[in-house]
């Protein structure tokens, strides 16, 4: 339709909720949404098309991929990816010759489960590593401040003001499925900020997508990290693409049995997280 | 053009609401600015009051610190004792809810005060006191042994007051019933558990804030007569009336009571070095955290809201707390964090269990 705004949103799992999300506030505005792989590997379709849109937004370490330099064909915006680690200090990507490794969750393990793994302790002497005492040690409960600072400034280097919604993600009850995951409330007030930024009209009418994320994995609020952050806890570990969850025994099993079939000296920890992982090695 | 200074220009953010309230996460607010005394691990410390008193002696004794616990079980299981209300207080006196009854708790201890009512009948033909109805579980089988239990428990009420190195007192009620022939106050109504209620030896009572300061006053003066190193921490029950005598909402009634025993431990605070004031009160019924800290009935206090209290009250009144020391100063100079987590991307799989 001639004088609507179309864009394209290129970016993580989130892509959907913020797209639907934009397209909720905006009524004018014609959105459509891809993600970082799938873009990669149907770049073919969009390569022809990328210039027609008004805005491409992405994230910053994106603009600029294997596929196209997005600032060379079309007018092009980023905002960081959603990435909160305070709710889940545990959960790590684990890694063998920089490949992501799938385990009973999905692309989300432990790093006290895989640091107990490296370090060879058996299976039935995991469970009690999962204890207020330990993720003291682990540096569990130190997470919330330089998560916030983290992400609160990712987004104001972007121009985006999230810090005015922050308050109230975190009121009620764990704004985050995982670290990178957040929940749609989340992603509503994202796209919020986003309009805002670029400067179109929008209404907040309180009408929100599907949470699309729910689908997949969701790592749980330990109960002693869940207490100290106001709110309730839980070791159920949501399965992804189903609607079932394991507890932590069944997980801790489930996770060796899986590790159990690489290369122990191999198997590492994402770069990304390699710090704190360490930080639980030497607790251990 | 230079800023005017008034009053306000050089206060600490604790006095305004949109830099220590609106600007701060619900977990992490704090209301305490300044502690009087802090918690020893060896001090012996009392505690008393309503039942949100409860929680505090819980979570003292779970912290490893010296719950003085006076009045002690001979050979029952812990299980069996906690039944008959042995360590719920720091003595057998069940909840006390208004500062009148603990004025009379101190007196009765001392031999001040003998009250007229002695004991009540139980439905099952057994025997409570008027004082403590519900602490032992299947009442007295004769007059002689409730007598015989009060002793006992008097005498711990009096070590406890008088070995208390610390004495915790959550003020909980205004409304009571009492005596109308001496004044001595019920921490239930007659008849609710046990007794009778006559219209010509009960009388209902809401107290005022003047009666209430010179209760825990005199209180105070006499409890500092047996004991001159004690120091007391008040705190006002945040768990609203279950039910009002008066004719009026029980919601209005709740604010009128609170609003009562606020003031009180106010006034006390401010001429006692010696007593501090602990906002529990605040902590769980404040704005700022939307009602999260009660329970779906609007009432019963959360099991996080309880723990957000403790958190606060060991942070600046137990030994070895963090004091004023903000918690996030600690975190944000950690020399060595995570980077670049934004930047794991999901792959193809992870993304189609999401796509829908």
């Amino acid at each position: 339709m001639e004088g609507r705004r179309n864009w394209l949103i290129v970016f993580n799992c989130t892509n959907i909720g913020l797209a639907n999300s934009l397209k909720l506030q905006a009524p004018d505005l014609e959105v459509e949404s891809i993600d970082f792989g799938r873009f990669r590997k149907d770049f073919a379709a969009y390569s022809r098309r990328l210039a027609t849109f008004d805005l491409i937004v992405t994230a910053p370490h994106f603009v600029r991929n294997d596929c196209v330099d997005f600032s060379e064909v079309a007018p092009v915006r980023t905002m960081p990816v959603p990435y909160f680690d305070a709710y889940h200090p545990d959960l790590c990507y684990v890694t063998l010759d920089k490949h992501i490794l799938k385990g009973p969750l999905g692309d989300y393990h432990s790093k006290i489960v895989t640091a107990a793994f490296k370090k060879r302790l058996s299976r039935a002497s995991v469970r009690a590593l999962f204890a207020a005492r330990h993720y003291e040690a682990f540096g569990y409960f130190e997470r919330w401040a330089p998560a916030r600072q983290s992400l609160l400034a990712g987004f104001s280097d972007a121009g985006l003001d999230v810090a005015r919604y922050f308050r109230t993600w975190s009121l009620r009850r764990q704004f985050m499925h995982s670290v990178n995951h957040p929940s749609i409330e989340v992603v509503y007030d994202i796209a919020s900020s986003l309009l805002a930024r670029e400067s179109v009209p929008h209404e907040r009418a309180g009408i929100l997508p599907h949470d699309n994320l729910m689908n997949g994995p969701i790592y749980p609020v330990f109960d002693e990290i869940a207490e100290r952050l106001g709110i309730a806890g839980s070791y159920l570990f949501k399965l992804p693409a189903q609607y079932r969850c394991i507890d932590l025994n069944r997980f801790i099993d489930d996770s060796y049995d899986f590790l159990e079939q690489h290369d122990r000296d191999a198997v590492d920890v994402h770069t990304a997280q390699r710090v704190s992982f360490q930080r639980v090695m030497e607790a251990l | 053009m230079t800023r005017q200074r008034n009053p306000y220009s050089d206060l600490p953010a604790p006095r305004f609401w949109r830099r220590s309230v609106s600007a701060v996460e619900r977990h992490l607010l704090d209301p305490v600015v300044s502690a009087k005394f802090t918690i020893g691990r060896d001090d012996r410390v009392a505690t008393a009051g309503s039942c949100f008193a409860q929680h505090i002696a819980r979570n003292l004794q779970a912290m490893g610190f010296n719950y003085f616990v006076a009045e002690k079980p001979d050979g029952l299981n812990a299980a069996h004792a906690r039944a008959l209300g042995y360590g719920v207080f720091s003595a057998r006196f069940g909840n006390i809810y208004t500062t009148r009854q603990l004025l009379q708790l101190f007196q009765r201890a001392h031999g001040a005060f003998a009250p007229l009512e002695d004991h009540w009948l139980r439905p099952d033909g057994r025997y409570a006191d008027p004082f403590r109805p519900n602490v032992e579980e299947n009442g007295f089988a004769t007059i002689e042994a409730l007598h015989d239990d009060r002793a006992r428990h008097l005498e711990a009420v009096r070590r406890m007051f008088r070995d208390a190195d610390v004495f915790v007192f959550t003020l909980g009620l205004t409304e009571g019933w009492r005596s109308v022939h001496d004044g001595a106050v019920f921490p239930l109504a007659p008849g609710v558990t046990a007794g009778e209620y006559e219209a010509t030896r009960h009388e209902f009572v809401n107290f005022d804030v003047a009666e209430t300061v010179a209760d825990l006053r005199s209180f105070l003066a006499l409890l500092r007569g047996v004991n001159d190193r004690v120091r007391v921490l008040l705190t006002v029950s945040p768990v609203p009336l279950i039910a009002t005598y008066e004719d009026r909402h029980v919601l209005t009634a709740t604010t009128y009571s609170k609003s009562v025993l606020r003031v009180a431990a106010e006034s006390i605070v401010r001429d006692h070095d010696w007593v501090d004031y602990f906002p529990s009160f605040e902590l769980i019924t404040g704005s700022f955290n939307a009602g999260m800290y009660y329970e779906a009935d609007a009432r019963e206090v959360t099991g996080t809201g309880v723990a957000h209290v403790m958190r606060c009250f060991s942070k600046h009144y137990l030994a070895g707390g963090t004091g004023s020391r903000p918690d996030e100063t600690h975190a944000l100079q950690s020399p060595a964090t995570d980077q670049g987590g934004g930047e794991i991307v999901c792959d193809e799989e992870a993304i189609d269990q999401v796509r829908d």
